[in-house]
């Protein structure tokens, strides 16, 4: 199967995933957690862009999901611009903090990255949490208005997964086309040999930081919806533990693979609903399971798989004196 | 001018718990060149285990902290054990984020088994108070400072006298010579985490006699003292200690100064202008590669 | 012939080690310069530092009469400089094809129509059969490959050919000159570093050898060879 293929195949699954989904699983209840995952399907894939993309570690992505979710909460519970203008403002609010954060980390080679990300994550949550007049600090945010687009009013769990199933969508689709562009080409090729790719002409900070941007975006995407589907904002949902957990999932449901968001959303909800009741096992599990992820699959289950096939092809096609002669040193990383 | 000295000695004390685990962190990245992100978790573990042994058991105050400490040494070794053996890639990257993973484990451990409860240490000489210069400084803040002191002293001899130290140090500088003589990059990295352990342990115990601890303490310090090792320069041992005491004291002039509310931030404001200016650190101690 | 690219004067220190004494040379267009000397001699940095990976401390490096010193590496790309590696530099993870056709990203075409350009350059290196393997899976003669097909895509003007030989048997050694040759004869000039000296003299239309960071010799193949300083230095009376 041609990847061209694949990705219209996999495309085709989401979309009738999602459109069947709040009919099989009927009820406000369960609408909740629809829009639950296609919140998460929009943050993974994001964070696919940077990390699975760009192979850049990123751990600023629970900060940025803030930020996007803060921005809609206090523009809307303080009436600042229409409700609407508020949804919008999340995303570009999230996506220039992005900017901000990897022009001068983005400069920085592999861990330091990574730590600055962190940092960056930390300041933000800390700030959250802090700036207690404008974000109402550990105790929330209230007052959030329903969401109202045009007249819509957006008042049950289902309204909102209609608007939120076709956000998710497109930014699959627009995250996989990106992928499979040029500019995607070459980010996975700077990833993996970044001199052969300055040589060859790739602009790789400026490639990194508009796909660090474009994460910072689907992040503030995600927060706005979080906040105008359970009408309350807190600090809790974007620490340190919140930017592992999402770097975990995805990077055992893969990551750099389209497929991969997709299974890291119906893993969260997963992991949300099957330690539902003991919340406390819920970090111990993410623990284990990252120390599981960083080992044993380091593609994570989709990139596993599709290794697999692509191997048995391989075989059926190489030639004899091939198999023996392969040079590992050949490769660099 | 009472003030000033009153933050400053404040700043000092918890400058010291960040200066220990700063030279933990140090310590690992140079045994190993991986950032040990669980090395918080470990100063939580002895915190809150020397408290409860202390609430338990009602040993002296010397056993507690010296059975603490070793456990300390044995978490580090764990993490060496989970992080570098049971991982099958052990390059510096791969066992970094490892350890975050263990972090995070090791923490819900914690939450589970003290169901979120605060432990404390009696001051290692009671419930002193000095006067000094006008301030009242707990007598523990000294104690602590000490803790720093000796802990750099005793590794710097250690690095320098002891055959098995310099063996360390010779095995950070030349992974590959000091295998050839024996001493093997296992080995290397299981003593760096063990002593990183027991640094981080020191550190519990100290803080555990300032004031109560439960199981959430570790994490914000744990990366605070990250920003202190980052400041001083990564595997730099006296930049740790600089590093650790000056973040201490920003955070308390900050605190006294601008705002209380805010002073958390500090140190990652700190970290991340180290990193986008001068990587290396004040005592450029490794070359830091830029795109 | 015009000179495609120009080298002057770069000096470059690494810790207080000199390592390129004010080097001088030129590579003209449609012909072939090859760089040779001993291991250290510098050979490796003055191509980093006319590709644009290390900025020398002073002299200036010149693209078809345009100041590209201070260039990023990607923009030197772009106005038509290609380089391979002495190690091989592939993109692990990616397909022969896809390697290759991330030589054409400063073309700023779609993949698509790269992909046809890409199969192109895998023929003329006649691994064309291997575009779809994982360019990890290749045998290290068939790898050593791509990285020329990839800087081909590109349209290169100057070639930076950092030991494409080494490691290969003779006579793929000998086709690859064949083909180095060939694109010659379309106009590329190429820089040539070297350790395979018969190659070199075979194919060079001027050899320039470098010791110690300093320029030894800079003329036709037959003077250096002659070259009783060359000889001393660096290829011995009966060197092969």
């Amino acid at each position: 199967m041609s990847e061209r293929r694949a990705t219209v195949v996999t495309l085709a699954v989401v979309a009738a995933g999602l459109l069947v989904a709040p009919f099989a699983f009927n009820g406000d209840y369960e609408h909740g957690l629809l829009v639950g995952v296609c919140i998460n399907l929009l943050l993974l894939t994001g964070l696919n862009l940077i990390v699975g993309v760009a192979g850049q570690i990123s751990l600023a992505q629970a900060g940025f999901y803030g930020f996007g979710a803060y921005t809609a909460g206090i523009l809307g519970a303080e009436a600042i611009g229409p409700v609407w203008l508020s949804v919008l403002a999340a995303p570009a609010g999230a996506a220039l903090v992005a900017l901000l954060v990897g022009a001068p980390s983005l400069r920085l080679r592999g861990l330091y990255f990574t730590m600055a990300s962190l940092g960056a994550g930390v300041v933000l949550f800390l700030l959250f949490g802090r700036a207690v007049s404008l974000t109402g600090g550990p105790n929330g945010l209230l007052g959030v208005p329903m969401l109202e687009i045009g007249g819509i009013v957006f008042d049950t769990p289902l309204a909102m997964y209609w608007l939120a199933a076709p956000l998710a969508f497109a930014g699959l689709a627009f995250a996989g086309w990106l992928a499979a562009s040029r500019w995607g080409l070459a980010a996975r090729a700077a990833a993996a040999s970044e001199p052969a790719a300055a040589v060859a002409g790739v602009p790789v900070f400026r490639i990194r930081l508009a796909l660090f941007t474009l994460s910072g975006a689907y992040a503030g995407m995600a927060g706005a919806l979080e906040t105008y589907e359970s009408g309350f904002v807190s600090p809790e949902p974007f620490g340190f533990f919140a930017a592992v957990t999402l770097l975990v999932v995805l990077t055992l449901s893969g990551a750099g693979t389209l497929l991969g968001p997709v299974v890291g959303a119906l893993l969260l909800f997963g992991l949300d609903e099957l330690l539902a009741e003991a919340d406390d096992i819920r970090p111990l599990v993410v623990g284990v399971l990252f120390l599981v992820a960083v080992q044993a699959l380091p593609q994570g289950v989709v990139g596993a798989i599709s290794d697999r096939r692509r191997a048995r092809r391989e075989r059926r096609q190489a030639r004899p004196e091939t198999a023996t002669e392969t040079e590992t040193e050949a490769v660099t990383a | 001018m009472t003030d000033l000295l009153q933050l400053t000695f404040s700043g000092l004390t918890t400058g010291a718990a960040y200066a220990l685990v700063a030279l933990a962190f140090a310590i690992v990245f140079r045994g190993t060149r991986a950032i040990n992100f669980a090395q918080g978790e470990y100063v939580m573990v002895a915190g809150v285990s020397a408290g409860a042994l202390h609430a338990w058991l009602d040993l002296p105050l010397a056993v507690v902290v010296a059975v603490v400490i070793v456990v300390g040494a044995l978490c580090g070794v764990l993490t060496e054990l989970v992080c570098v053996r049971f991982v099958r890639r052990d390059d510096p990257h791969t066992v970094t984020l490892a350890t975050i993973g263990l972090g995070v484990a090791i923490k819900a451990v914690a939450l589970i088994l003290t169901d979120r409860k605060a432990y404390t240490l009696p001051g290692f000489s009671g419930d002193t108070t000095l006067h000094l210069g006008g301030a009242a400084v707990d007598a523990q803040a000294l104690w602590n400072c000490l803790l720093v002191v000796l802990a750099a002293g005793g590794l710097a001899v250690f690095l320098r006298a002891v055959p098995l130290g310099v063996a360390l140090r010779a095995s950070a500088d030349d992974a590959e010579m000091a295998a050839a003589s024996g001493f093997s990059r296992r080995a290397a990295a299981a003593w760096s985490f063990g002593i990183a352990g027991a640094l981080a342990a020191a550190a519990g115990a100290g803080l555990a006699a300032v004031s109560p601890v439960n199981y959430d303490f570790g994490t914000l310090l744990g990366l605070k003292g990250f920003a202190a090792a980052m400041l001083g320069g990564l595997g730099s041992m006296p930049g740790a200690v600089v590093g650790g005491f000056a973040i201490g004291l920003l955070e308390a002039w900050f605190s006294g100064y601008v705002s209380s509310a805010y002073a958390d931030i500090v140190a990652f404001a700190v970290l991340l202008v180290v990193l986008f200016s001068r990587p290396t650190g004040i005592f450029a101690a490794v070359r830091v590669e830029r795109v | 012939m015009t000179v495609a690219l120009a080298v002057e004067n770069v000096e470059k220190a690494y810790g207080g080690v000199q390592v390129l004494r004010g080097v001088s040379l030129e590579v003209r267009a449609g012909s072939v310069c090859a760089l040779i000397g001993p291991n250290g001699a510098g050979k490796s940095t003055l191509a980093n530092v006319v590709s644009g990976m290390t900025l020398p401390d002073s002299g200036t490096v010149r693209l078809g009469g345009e100041d590209i010193t201070a260039l990023p590496a990607w923009k030197r790309a772009a106005r038509g400089l290609g380089r391979t590696f002495q190690n091989l530099e592939l993109f692990a993870g990616l397909t022969v094809l896809e390697n290759v056709v991330v030589g054409g990203y400063a073309l700023g075409l779609p993949v698509s129509e790269l992909r046809a350009r890409g199969l192109a350059a895998l023929e003329r290196f006649g691994i064309a059969s291997l575009a779809d393997r994982r360019v990890e899976s290749l045998a290290f003669g068939e790898a050593k490959l791509v990285e020329p097909a990839r800087m081909l895509v590109g349209e290169p003007k100057v070639a930076i050919l950092d030991e494409p030989a080494a490691g290969l048997p003779p006579d793929s050694a000998e086709q690859l000159a064949e083909r180095i040759a060939a694109l010659c004869r379309d106009g590329l000039g190429v820089l040539l570093i070297e350790h395979n000296v018969p190659l070199v003299m075979d194919l060079a239309d001027r050899v320039v050898v470098l010791e110690s960071g300093a320029v030894l010799a800079d003329g036709p193949p037959g003077e250096v060879r002659a070259d009783q300083r060359v000889i001393d230095a660096y290829l011995g009376a009966g060197d092969a």
